[in-house]
């Protein structure tokens, strides 16, 4: 067995040992399963949320951007650094606590209280459900190809491995589990990252001689601007590729989700702080190393290896499967998110919603797992026989998503105004418009990034909608005050808990404490 | 800056000295969140 080899089942045997560490712990019922009984602190709260959100894309999307256009990548590193604080100050505080007071355990569901009608939910689901699958199918291939690249075996085995190590702790533990791992690979994640940095910044004697060198290669490459300056005054693709990592998170169910599983309120607040230092150091890495790639290894085939190559290049081996098990890490974690996410919309906010309402919560837990099963296998299926471009899924499945969501998050805790018919319209407006886009090619055409044409879509029909039918569909009085109750940094209101679902752990928990 | 154009190294420092004191500013905003038991 190789010294990567080595690394990578060590990491693999990690994971599924937290899995089952945290599946020993009493999970009593949805709440628990789903969001871990909310009882999860700043520190893993932030890797958490910015784990999942980074993807193989960090390793392989990020390394080529740099390596084919230079500083231009940096756009996207500069939104992404702030997407974070961003999500954690606009959402979070507000997010968890108006969640609780909703008594919401899913991301999708408590966009159906906030905004109260079945078609909330059964849009929301269905679009969401439609970009995940595809999103983890993304990350399936992914984590299936590198790990063939690195054990050497075929890729439908190294597929078949990849997603079940993933499934099998996923389906153990959890909300708790996912949270818990998240939190470590985003360690790992960072460790390797700096380790290939630093050695690739040693290569090239340091940054300053290493912009030098690309210099004395194309000019361009240190412009904002890409190689032969293609996106010199494109501010529409500029301002989307600003957008799409900073503002585009809060849409993403699976990642919003890490809000409403604070332990308190309050959490949000060191939170962000963990957040923006993780990104600081994180995040500009990825897209060093693919630049400087060019100079190391200037005739890459495939500019996705570009990280992967540098690594072999200035690595040793051991640090190479240090480096692998970073980018296992970055694909894993955004995966095991994804799945737990579908499986929760599935059976939480399709099945039981709509098909069975009588279903306890420790037979929702059942279902859940059986979902993530075959979505496991669906996707096994998809990824052996034909499977797709990862980059393109993922652009398509986040921008979609980003579209569809963010008005409707942002204004769930933010505008009291914001109606059920506003959030309607604004994610079919914002689905139809970054599909529409995207499958008709519209970013070259129009100079203009689906990212930045969908939220303004989905924007503009959550504003207008909501005033022109604030006669029609007022927003109910208990999500009124509910949202009263979240503005204040208080304590929620006993009028408040009384109206809440009490069988939901935590909430039994405090109303324990209230009647005490 | 290191052998950057003046441009690429302005967008880059101004764009993260932004998020920083916007990171700042939150922290200051938000200083009561601890004080107060939100507890559940």
């Amino acid at each position: 067995m190789s010294i990567q080899l080595g690394f990578l089942v060590a990491y693999f045997l990690a994971m599924i040992a937290i899995g089952i560490y945290v599946s020993r712990r009493n999970l009593r019922g949805a709440e628990e399963y789903l969001l871990g009984g909310r009882t999860l602190g700043p520190a893993v709260t932030a890797l958490r949320l910015q784990s999942s959100s980074m993807s193989g894309y960090m390793f392989l999307g990020a390394g080529s951007l740099s390596y084919t256009h230079g500083y231009f990548g940096m756009w996207y590193a500069l939104g992404d650094i702030g997407g974070g604080i961003l999500n954690l100050s606009v959402l979070g505080r507000r997010m968890r606590k108006l969640s609780q007071i909703l008594g919401s355990i899913t991301s999708i569901e408590y966009l159906e209280h906030r905004y109260p009608s079945a078609w909330t939910r059964g849009i929301a689901a269905t679009i969401a459900l439609f970009c995940i699958f595809f999103y983890v199918l993304a990350q399936f291939i992914a984590g299936g190809r590198g790990l063939a690249a690195v054990a050497g075996v075929s890729y439908p085995v190294a597929l078949a491995l990849a997603i079940g190590v993933i499934v099998l702790y996923t389906y153990l533990g959890g909300y708790l589990a996912v949270a818990y791992t998240d939190f470590v690979q985003a360690i790992i994640m960072l460790v390797g990252m700096m380790w290939i940095l630093m050695a690739t910044l040693s290569a090239v004697g340091g940054l300053a001689e290493g912009n030098a060198m690309l210099g004395a290669m194309d000019p361009d490459l240190l412009t904002m601007w890409g190689r032969d300056l293609v996106y010199q005054n494109q501010w529409g693709i500029v301002l989307g590729a600003l957008l799409v990592f900073s503002i585009g998170y809060m849409g993403w169910p699976h990642v919003v989700v890490s809000h409403m599983a604070m332990k308190r309120p309050g959490v949000a607040r060191k939170a962000g702080v963990y957040s923006m230092l993780f990104n600081l150091l994180f995040i500009p890495g990825p897209y060093l190393v693919g630049m400087f790639a060019l100079i190391l290894l200037p005739t890459l085939s495939d500019p996705e290896l570009a990280i992967f190559s540098v690594a072999e290049h200035v690595l040793p081996s051991f640090a190479v499967g240090i480096v692998m098990a970073a980018i296992m890490a970055a694909i894993m974690s955004t995966a095991d998110a994804l799945l737990l996410q579908a499986g929760t919309i599935a059976s939480q906010d399709l099945y039981l919603r709509f098909l069975n309402r009588n279903m306890t919560g420790n037979q929702m837990v059942i279902v859940s797992r059986t979902i993530i099963m075959s979505l496991a296998l669906l996707g096994y299926m998809i990824a052996v026989v034909d499977p797709p471009g990862i980059a393109a899924i993922v652009i398509f499945a986040t921008t979609v998503l980003g579209s569809a969501f963010v008005p409707a998050y942002v204004c769930a805790v933010w505008w009291k105004k914001a109606n059920a018919a506003g959030a309607i319209a604004s994610m079919i407006a914002g689905t139809v418009t970054a599909v529409a886009w995207g499958l008709m090619g519209l970013d070259d055409t129009t100079g203009l990034g689906a990212m930045l044409v969908g939220l303004a879509c989905s924007t503009t029909a959550m504003i207008v909608v909501s005033l022109c039918t604030r006669g029609s569909c007022p927003v109910p009085k208990n999500v009124i005050e509910a949202l009263a109750a979240t503005e204040n940094i208080a304590p929620v209101p006993a009028s408040a808990w009384t109206k809440q679902d009490s069988s939901l752990s935590a909430q039994a928990d405090a109303l324990n404490r209230e009647k005490k | 800056m290191l052998n950057l154009p003046i441009f690429t190294s302005l967008v880059i420092a101004g764009v993260i000295l932004a998020w920083i004191v916007y990171t700042a500013a939150f922290l200051y905003v938000s200083r009561h969140y601890d004080r107060e038991n939100e507890d559940r």
